[in-house]
């Protein structure tokens, strides 16, 4: 029979008047590597802290380990069979001291007997390969250094259930994929249990069970197969001769859509399939069927926001003007090199994607970009004016969301934009003009007279473009502005800059770490340590990660921990849950033959999509130096 | 309770505020700059007052008379031009406190056995001050007054005993004790320790716990097995032994910088000093339980300590003086009884025994303190 390690019964917890929790139930079997997926906001963390005693419910039941817990005293009880990781990039650890002090800290306060802590110290060390960094200040680690580090300190007593709160934001692929394995080795190994959240909906195929969140409810829980089954449509890429026109249409018959691979990713409800099929050959369009994902279990529960807001007929002018240029652009903070030799080119009307992890550059680049900061060495030429000698010039032709919220909050919509066209000298008729044109643009209209702090993220967000739109600049660059948002904000905000730059001609530079949302772009930039490391259109890097490596096929070994050894010495092996993704060019009888050459017998095996963080794991794997 | 999991902590916590420049200067630099500052700017004395003095009349009387102010300790001559308006534009700007005018015929009308006046023009923007201010000239001219009666009974031929009887029937003799010259600093300057103690240390717990709650690495402490009073104690000791080399460095200023003399026993200075420290540890323990943020902590904890501190503690107006809810509120706070010890063992010269009362309080004190922190203290959180 199935143990089951935690599980939760109409849980129910409220922050004042604010319902963080609703009726959320739980199992979480033992051994099983478990997901908790959902956009931030969505209850997770607070799901997470209840089940391991650090914050108080409201309603419902808990059990660990077996056991209904409902006082301080029942949970105090589980501790020392459980750890909990905060969200953030080592927030658990102590900055000031070393990776081995801070090892020494979580040993004792477990009351680990000092040989045990010596010797799992070093093996846990050596296995993440911070060994040559154990005496090095935690402040002076990378962020993936301190992402595992983080990780290790926390299983150091081998606890039964190891809770992690988001455990990977923000980090980049290759510490990620690390994480990943190292986590789903001690599963394996120990048959421990893990509960792990994650906002990131393209790592659902990481767990083997998982509960997709959605504004403090569960809706849906089981294997990712299962769940991916259950979405209530099919999905198409479509291209058609004019774009605009095609999504309007698309749009007004309640289909979700997305900019994807220079035409759209359609959500097609099941029973409107046959319907779709005739439009895409009625309207002559192009079409494929592609992967749903999990992301689509939420298109599916309600209709996209219609999008009045399009101005008929607006289409932006065919050009190959270069907007943005530089050239060898680097930054240098002290010996540490922000940005490194950066040479770029962005044309007009692009929607131009620069990914990468926290800590990669973006943002320092964007800021050079805008002028807000003088580059170390290079140039960079923006709207045909260099950053450095012309930043006044420059600053009338671009508008910047920065990432943090620099809206001011108890100011209304209305107020929000008037003062910023204030700012910008904006006379009077024209203020008024334009206040109109981007209320109705960004469809916030219903929303003029609300106050910026009182609208949800999505909105907030809309705001803070109209407002680096106000002063019609050519370029916009927008610093992770979805970071957060669910996938409904996001399809509105991506269409809405998709619009943009096709009937305005506006020039779009979108920083993000949600490396799905790379698809979005018409090209993009991966950074990785202050350098670009790919290059181009996504679909073409795509091909070329396909002509070079193969396709993905995720298969199922018995023991998953042999295999794992065996192959990774060839190619670059990636664990999934309870199996592994392994690239092979070939078809796939030839795989099975190549896996018997190994000695190893597949117990099945599944064609996987070639995804973003593929891309970003190949091209940086064996490009880091430590 | 694990001693284990106590000294983990404290040795985790000492190595991150030896570590921690900003943090070290607080917790060692602070209380050092709160004497220095307090030391000198509370004094309450009034000394060296600028005046201004206006003599129309010129004559060896008229500067006699301008003299016994000019030598006096309690002011210093600024000018003796005599243009009123350049003196009066002085007196607003603030320059001089004073003016001293003395009306031509000063000489002649006390010659001639007449009464003579002089004027005395006070800045009254302090009512505080310009009351010590007329006190002192009075007194003055009051000194002069008596002279002049006593050089009168003795022009009579009076014998001395008689000139003093009739001139001064009854004499006041005054002495400070404790404070042999009535020097409000030593008060202030042994005071102090007790108002920087309950300032400082509620500062350094309550940011050590809320450094934590920010950066998320308290939830390492609420999902281990570490108790509530291992984890508090854990907290407190390492800034224990920080404050008690407070205690020592205090002590050298309020002793060897302000020249305050020590009278008591040092060993009951000491221990009350260490106890006292104890418990103000422990109300920066209590504070962190109510507040998420440092700078949180940190005004909740100058708000707590400052104002009973410096209003309740005896350190600018003695506890009996204030009125009678101002009294209840200095018995809720520890700074009365320490500031009273701190009087005792400084200028009294008392010891153990005399203290036993204030010591059982602040006893009684620290243990309620701890157990409030105790109390409030959760490892699973309401929000």
């Amino acid at each position: 029979m199935e143990r089951v390690v935690v599980e939760v019964k109409g849980l129910g917890k409220r922050f004042g008047r604010q319902k963080a929790l609703e009726e959320v139930s739980l199992r979480v079997p033992q051994g099983v590597l478990f997901g908790v997926v959902g956009p931030d906001g969505a209850g997770k963390s607070t799901l997470l802290k209840i089940i391991t005693g650090l914050l108080d419910f409201d309603q419902g039941e808990v059990y660990l380990f077996g056991r209904r817990r409902s006082s301080e005293r029942d949970f105090e009880e589980a501790k020392a069979d459980l750890c909990f990781m905060p969200q953030g990039l080592g927030a658990n650890l102590y900055q000031e001291l070393s990776v081995e002090e801070n090892l020494h800290f979580f040993g004792k306060l477990r009351l680990l007997d000092p040989q045990a802590l010596e010797q799992r110290k070093e093996e846990l060390l050596v296995l993440t390969g911070l060994w040559p960094f154990r005496r090095r200040r935690v402040k002076h680690l990378s962020g993936g250094m301190k992402q595992k580090l983080a990780f290790i300190c926390s299983v150091l007593h081998q606890p039964r259930l190891i809770v992690l709160d988001e455990p990977t934001t923000g980090v980049d692929p290759l510490s990620r994929e690390e994480f990943w394995s190292l986590l789903a080795g001690l599963v394996w190994r120990l048959g421990v249990t893990a509960l792990v959240s994650t906002t990131y909906l393209e790592e659902a195929e990481r767990f083997e069970q998982l509960a997709l969140m959605h504004q403090g409810r569960i809706l849906l829980q089981g294997t990712p197969s299962e769940l991916l089954s259950q979405v209530k449509g099919e999905i198409y890429w479509v291209q058609g001769e004019d774009p605009l026109d095609l999504g309007e249409k698309i749009l007004n018959r309640g289909w979700h859509l997305f900019p994807y691979a220079g035409g759209f990713r359609v959500f097609v409800p099941r029973e409107k399939v046959k319907e779709a099929r005739t439009f895409w050959s009625q309207e002559a369009l192009q079409s494929r069927p592609i992967a749903p994902s999990l992301g689509d279990l939420l298109l599916g529960l309600s209709p996209p926001e219609p999008l009045a807001f399009r101005e008929k007929g607006a289409r932006a002018p065919k050009t190959l003007e270069t907007v943005v240029r530089t050239e060898d652009l680097t930054k240098e903070f002290g010996s540490f090199r922000a940005v490194e030799g950066v040479s770029l080119e962005i044309k007009a009307g692009e929607i131009f994607g620069l990914l990468g992890p926290n800590g990669a550059g973006k943002t320092t680049l964007i800021r050079m970009l805008c002028g807000l900061m003088a580059p170390t060495r290079g140039r960079a030429l923006v709207a045909g004016y260099d950053s450095r000698k012309t930043p006044r010039e420059l600053r009338e032709n671009i508008g910047y969301l920065s990432q943090a919220f620099s809206l001011y909050r108890d100011l209304t919509v209305q107020e929000n934009i008037r003062l910023m066209a204030g700012i910008y000298g904006l006379s009077g008729r024209e203020a008024r003009l334009r206040l109109k044109e981007l209320l109705k643009l960004t469809g916030l209209e219903p929303f003029q007279n609300l106050r910026a702090e009182d609208l949800p993220l999505g909105l907030r967000q809309r705001l803070a473009l109209a407002c680096a739109l106000i002063h019609r600049p050519r370029i916009v660059f927008l610093d992770e502005p979805t970071s957060g948002m669910d996938i409904l904000g996001r399809e509105i905000f991506w269409n809405l800059v998709f619009y943009l730059s096709r009937a305005q001609g506006l020039t779009c530079l979108v920083t993000t770490h949600y490396l799905a949302e790379a698809e979005h772009c018409d090209r993009l930039a991966l950074m990785h340590r202050g350098r670009i490391v790919a290059y181009g259109r996504p679909e073409d890097l795509k091909r070329e990660l396909e002509r070079e490596a193969g396709r993905p096929y995720l298969i199922s070994f018995e023991d998953l921990h042999e295999a794992r050894e065996r192959l990774k010495a060839e190619r670059p092996v990636m664990v999934f849950g309870r199996r592994l993704r392994l690239f092979f060019p070939g078809k796939a009888e030839e795989l099975e033959a190549y896996l018997r050459a190994k000695g190893l017998k597949a117990l099945s095996w599944e064609k996987g999509e070639i995804t973003m963080e593929d891309i970003f794991f190949w091209h940086t794997v064996g490009k880091d130096e430590t | 309770m694990k001693l284990k999991r106590i000294l983990a902590l404290v040795e985790k916590e000492t190595l991150e505020m030896w570590r921690d420049p900003l943090f070290l200067c607080l917790a060692l630099l602070v209380p050092s700059l709160f004497m220095f500052l307090f030391g000198y700017g509370l004094t309450l004395d009034v000394e060296h007052l600028p005046f201004w003095a206006i003599d129309y009349d010129q004559s060896p009387t008229s500067r006699d008379f301008l003299a016994n102010f000019s030598y006096s300790r309690y002011f210093s001559l600024k000018s003796r031009e005599t243009d009123e308006r350049k003196a009066l534009e002085a007196l607003v700007k603030g320059k001089i406190r004073l003016i001293l005018l003395v009306p031509p015929d000063f000489e002649r009308e006390l010659a001639a056995g007449r009464s003579a006046p002089v004027q005395a023009l006070i800045d009254g923007t302090f009512p505080y001050r310009a009351q010590i201010v007329k006190n002192y000239v009075q007194a003055i001219v009051g000194k002069l007054n008596r002279q002049k009666l006593k050089d009168f009974f003795r022009h009579k031929g009076l014998s001395e005993a008689r000139v003093e009887a009739l001139s001064e029937p009854i004499r006041l003799e005054v002495r400070y004790i404790y404070n042999e010259e009535a020097r409000s600093r030593w008060s202030v300057a042994s005071a102090l320790i007790g108002v920087i103690l309950l300032m400082v240390p509620p500062m350094l717990t309550s940011l050590a716990i809320c450094r934590e709650k920010e950066s998320g690495a308290i939830y390492n402490i609420y999902v281990s097995t570490i108790s509530r009073a291992e984890f508090l104690l854990g907290k407190a000791l390492p800034y224990f032994g920080i404050t008690a080399l407070n205690v020592l460095i205090l002590f050298l200023w309020a002793t060897l910088v302000f020249g305050a003399p020590f009278r008591g026993s040092f060993s009951c200075y000491l221990f009350s000093a260490l106890l006292y420290s104890f418990c103000s540890l422990g109300i920066g323990l209590w504070i962190s339980a109510f507040v998420r943020t440092q700078i949180a902590a940190l005004l909740l904890s100058l708000i707590v300590a400052m104002i009973p501190a410096f209003l309740y503690s005896g350190l600018l107006v003695p506890v009996v003086c204030l009125d009678v809810s101002g009294q209840v509120e200095a018995h809720l706070f520890p700074a009365m009884y320490f500031v009273s010890l701190l009087h005792g063992t400084f200028l009294k010269g008392l010891g153990w025994r005399a203290q036993a009362g204030n010591l059982l309080a602040l006893l009684i004190y620290t243990g309620l303190i701890y157990l409030l922190a105790y109390l409030s203290f959760h490892k699973r959180t309401k929000r």
